[in-house]
């Protein structure tokens, strides 16, 4: 499906791929491109690198804001959008904090927004911010409000992350599996926090020497803390799995031309299909063009010649000049050959039912709402 | 360029034992870790490349095929290990349990596998723990470390100094503390940042080396500011470019000096802005041209180290 139809059809695009292959800017890229064609976009990063404000020159967009971008605004960078904008990058901590302010009634919830464990959860430790993202993405999808939800990954690994952040809520909010943690082994209060030994088996004995009493005490009361709210949390973590899952989400691989992040991305792919999902479309991001074709094989002589009447005190400039210039042409042609070979044997590798969508290295790289316009109209009008 | 010179010695001859790379992902970070461990085992030392839950980037760098986690020998002198979090913890754990019944009745138990994935950080405690753990117990005079791009990189090296900090006391914390001494302390531990002269990749290693040293409190080693094209051109010549584009015979090669010549300036800028916004020797890496295998590349790069090197040596 080319990204024109996912753009215009699907409710949620999630941009994945490799570090460094100019993912947020594609996925900006998305958003602006269903503002100029109607729909109500919200991109949303959930990079930890957070450069969505970089890329659109937005230098005060706060983590954990959303911004909208009215076609007002849009219209001063010379943009005839037919929808706002609205765009955000995901705050580990507020999102996290909202989430239990809504799904937590009193006084469950003061208590685990002061429990130690949930502060280090909000201090953005690896983990945590794939699950916030999960709940994020379930809050917006629901409360609904925008044609389309693009989202920002992180790298490959950690998208992955975000992906399976489902299945590995399921999985730990499995009342067997928390059964052992939950059981009297750990019991809190009346009976005091020592851990009892009658009670304790080898798991428990040997958990305590790898993580220490008081950190699985911690984590004791802290999963204490949820045991009446589990069920919201399971909910809402299968019902992201089966958005993930549905036709209405759309996944975009994207990699640049480098070998290593076209063998990422070809991993990326094998290991999303693997998880049931199937990339709608791939793209090749920042490829260099061939340069023009030399006209003749002596064209380098007969422009050395006729330059050399245009500027005849500057013979030795002339020559040096020709010769600057083949060496240009020859290594941005040898550097476009690269390129193209790479892609080439990437699509025989993979064997892709789909094509491979080609987006040229830009002149500039984009860092405001302009530059992005210049970059829509190349891939979309051009 | 003097004192620029200088610090790279420092940095090139320096004795430390862990050297680690961080960057944005796609600058060539797993391409220079590679290549400078190439270049430290030509010079006798026994090298081994970590890289981070990867797609074994750094052996088919090498023109090797690997299908495990290693560590494997890829060179004489140059291993490689790919590091998982399951594999770290089997490590870790067999270090406190010492048998390894006990570690499979116990780790090998779903429930406990699903309870430590809900850790935060663990994973990257124990990969990181790992590392040290393979300098104290290891004969390598040097681990390579290819770092996870900036963002989850980050994460990851404040993952000690976050437990240290928030966990209970108890062998975590003790862990964390063990493997925070390690990378804080300059005589043991370098963190080299790799950036591209473009928007993106200048900004976060400029926020990056800060928070680096001003948050983290981690020792920096150099920049590498990678893929750098060579200029051709010399200064006045522009008008005689501009003039090429009129003629047919001269628009492509007209346009192609443009168009490299746009990059060029480009480059020079987001040198100056590097310049102007890191404290760091900024080391500058070609890009290769020259043949298109991998092998071809690294091998250029780690030649690239060595003629710097020397270049050092006969001025100082």
């Amino acid at each position: 499906m080319n990204l024109q139809a996912l753009i215009l059809q699907k409710r949620i695009v999630l941009t994945m791929g490799p570090g460094g292959v100019g993912k947020t800017t594609l996925s900006a890229l998305w958003g602006l491109q269903a503002a100029v064609s109607g729909r109500k976009a919200l991109v949303l990063t959930i990079d930890p690198a957070m450069r969505l404000a970089d890329a659109l020159g937005l230098s005060d967009l706060a983590p954990g804001e959303y911004r909208e971008l009215t076609l007002a605004e849009l219209a001063r960078w010379g943009i005839a959008a037919r929808a706002p904008l609205h765009v955000g990058m995901l705050h580990t901590g507020k999102c996290l904090t909202s989430l239990m302010e809504r799904e937590v009634p009193a006084p469950a919830r003061d208590k685990i927004l002061a429990h130690p464990f949930f502060q280090r959860l909000c201090t953005d430790l690896a983990g945590s911010r794939e699950y916030a993202a999960m709940e994020e993405l379930h809050h917006l999808h629901l409360r609904g409000g925008f044609d389309v939800l693009v989202v920002d990954t992180p790298p490959s690994v950690q998208a992955l992350d975000f992906l399976e952040a489902p299945d590995r809520v399921l999985d730990v909010l499995e009342v067997q599996g928390l059964g052992w943690l939950r059981g009297p082994a750990l019991k809190l209060g009346r009976m005091g926090l020592r851990l009892i030994p009658s009670y304790g088996d080898a798991v428990l004995r040997t958990l305590k020497k790898f993580t220490g009493l008081d950190f699985l005490r911690e984590m004791a009361t802290f999963i204490e803390l949820f045991a009446d709210h589990l069920e919201g949390f399971r909910q809402r973590a299968s019902e992201v799995r089966s958005i993930l899952h549905s036709p209405m989400c759309a996944f975009v691989l994207v990699s640049s031309a480098d070998e290593h992040q076209l063998d990422e991305c070809a991993g990326l792919f094998r290991q999303v299909s693997a998880l049931g999902i199937s990339p709608a479309s791939i793209l090749v991001n920042r490829l260099v063009l061939p340069p023009k074709p030399l006209p003749s094989r002596d064209a380098a002589v007969l422009l050395t010649e006729e330059l050399e009447r245009c500027f005849p005190a500057q013979r030795e400039q002339v020559h040096r000049a020709v010769r600057a210039m083949e060496q240009a042409h020859r290594a941005l042609g040898h550097l476009a050959a690269r390129d193209a070979e790479r892609v080439e044997a990437f699509e025989a590798r993979m064997g892709l039912p789909l094509p491979v969508a080609r987006v040229g290295l830009q002149p500039q790289d984009v860092h405001d709402l302009a530059g992005l316009e210049a970059l829509r109209r190349a891939v979309f009008d051009g | 360029m003097e004192t620029k010179g200088n610090s790279l010695s420092m940095q090139l001859g320096w004795r430390g034992r862990l050297a680690l790379f961080i960057g944005k992902g796609g600058v060539g970070k797993t391409s220079l870790a590679t290549a400078f461990a190439l270049w430290a085992s030509r010079q006798g030392k026994r090298v081994l490349v970590a890289e981070v839950r990867s797609f074994r980037r750094v052996p088919a760098l090498l023109g090797r095929e690997v299908q495990d986690n290693g560590p494997v020998q890829l060179l004489p002198g140059l291993d490689w290990i790919n590091l998982t979090p399951s594999f770290s913890l089997e490590i870790y754990a067999m270090k406190l349990l010492r048998m390894r019944s006990l570690y499979q009745a116990v780790f090998g138990q779903p429930a406990v596998s699903r309870f430590l994935r809900a850790i935060p950080s663990l994973a990257e405690i124990l990969m990181l723990g790992h590392v040290v753990h393979i300098l104290e117990n290891d004969p390598y005079d040097l681990i390579v470390l290819d770092a996870p791009s900036t963002g989850p990189g980050t994460l990851m090296l404040e993952s000690p100094r976050a437990a240290l900090e928030t966990a209970p006391r108890g062998p975590l914390r003790e862990g964390a503390a063990w493997i925070h001494s390690f990378l804080s302390d300059p005589q043991k531990t370098r963190i080299h940042v790799v950036v591209t002269l473009e928007e993106l990749p200048v900004n976060e290693a400029i926020s990056l080396t800060h928070r680096l040293r001003d948050e983290l409190h981690l020792p920096l080693g150099m920049a590498l500011a990678n893929r750098l094209w060579k200029s051709p051109f010399s200064d006045d010549t522009s008008e005689i470019e501009q003039e090429a584009q009129r003629h047919a015979n001269g628009v492509a090669l007209g346009t192609a000096a443009t168009q490299f010549r746009t990059r060029l300036a480009l480059q020079a800028r987001y040198l100056e802005r590097l310049r102007a916004g890191l404290f760091l020797p900024i080391v500058e890496m070609p890009e290769i041209l020259a043949g298109t295998g991998d092998g071809e590349v690294v091998g250029a790069l780690a030649d690239h180290f060595a003629s710097l090197q020397k270049q050092e040596e006969r001025v100082g």
